[in-house]
């Protein structure tokens, strides 16, 4: 279970982009430095883009 | 569509595709889906968007101009999808204010409205959001001065030529003739959305 003990400003939790939906109009979104959430993921353990 | 595709490189990883009609994007951007693996592919009005890896874009041109030169995919037969609209009142805020901007009675402009069938030509601006060809050329409303910040799933707006559905709730600048309450988005369905492009819809008076 993740507590969020003290949220800063527009915290958010990210899951990896959602790729292929651009032509209904669906923004790719998901985090703004993909490569840290995916080193990250990688530092704990989770394989791929694990929301964080 | 056999004549060869001007590729218009709009950023390092989108090509940007011209072409004349709605329906022409719509056919090229089937063509391109069915073809290949490009991560993104988009019909716009007038244009079609690749969105491509450019770790070798050499090959990519290639392979978007071998497309071109293959048999435009035809579009998906879909039976016409009715939308029942509730006109005016507290779902169209605006429909009195569109009326009087066309010189219709309220009963006049419902009747052209339901009368022919309509086409998605688009989807953008919002998830789902469907700019919807079909209106008299006359039918030229302007956008609300200032947009609301939030409207209701459903809404139903004319502006530019188009009616306008809002799949989902959030802001919103057209303005608004009424609402629908068909099932706009299911996020557990394959297709999500009920409206994409190419899609004909009537509209009738609830």
């Amino acid at each position: 279970m993740l507590v969020v003990k003290k949220p800063g400003l527009q915290s958010t939790l990210q899951g990896a982009p959602r790729m292929g939906y651009r032509h209904l109009g669906v923004p790719y979104a998901g985090p703004a430095d993909d490569l840290s959430m995916a080193l990250a993921n990688h530092l704990v353990g989770n394989a791929g883009q694990q929301t964080a | 569509m056999s004549a060869r595709l001007t590729l218009k490189r709009v950023a390092d990883d989108v090509f940007e595709i011209p072409v004349s009609t709605a329906s022409e994007a719509q056919a090229l951007a089937a063509s391109l889906k069915a073809a290949g693996t490009a991560e993104d592919v988009v019909a716009g009005l007038t244009s079609v968007a690749v969105r491509f890896d450019p770790i070798d874009t050499a090959a990519v041109e290639a392979w978007l101009q071998s497309v071109s030169a293959s048999q435009a995919a035809a579009l998906p037969g879909r039976d016409i999808i009715e939308i029942e609209v509730s006109y005016g009142g507290e779902h169209g805020p605006d429909f009195e204010a569109v009326c009087a901007q066309l010189g219709l009675s309220a009963d006049a402009f419902i009747q052209r409205h339901t009368a022919s069938d309509h086409t998605v030509d688009m989807i953008g601006f919002t998830p789902g959001f469907s700019y919807i060809s079909g209106l008299p050329n006359a039918w030229t409303i302007p956008r609300l001065g200032t947009p609301r910040n939030r409207v209701a799933a459903g809404s139903i707006g004319i502006s530019a030529g188009y009616t306008g559905i809002y799949a989902l709730a959030g802001p919103g600048g057209w303005p608004l003739i009424g609402r629908t309450t068909a099932t706009l988005f299911d996020p557990g369905a394959a297709d999500p959305f009920l409206l994409v492009p190419g899609q004909r819809v009537t509209f009738r008076s609830a």
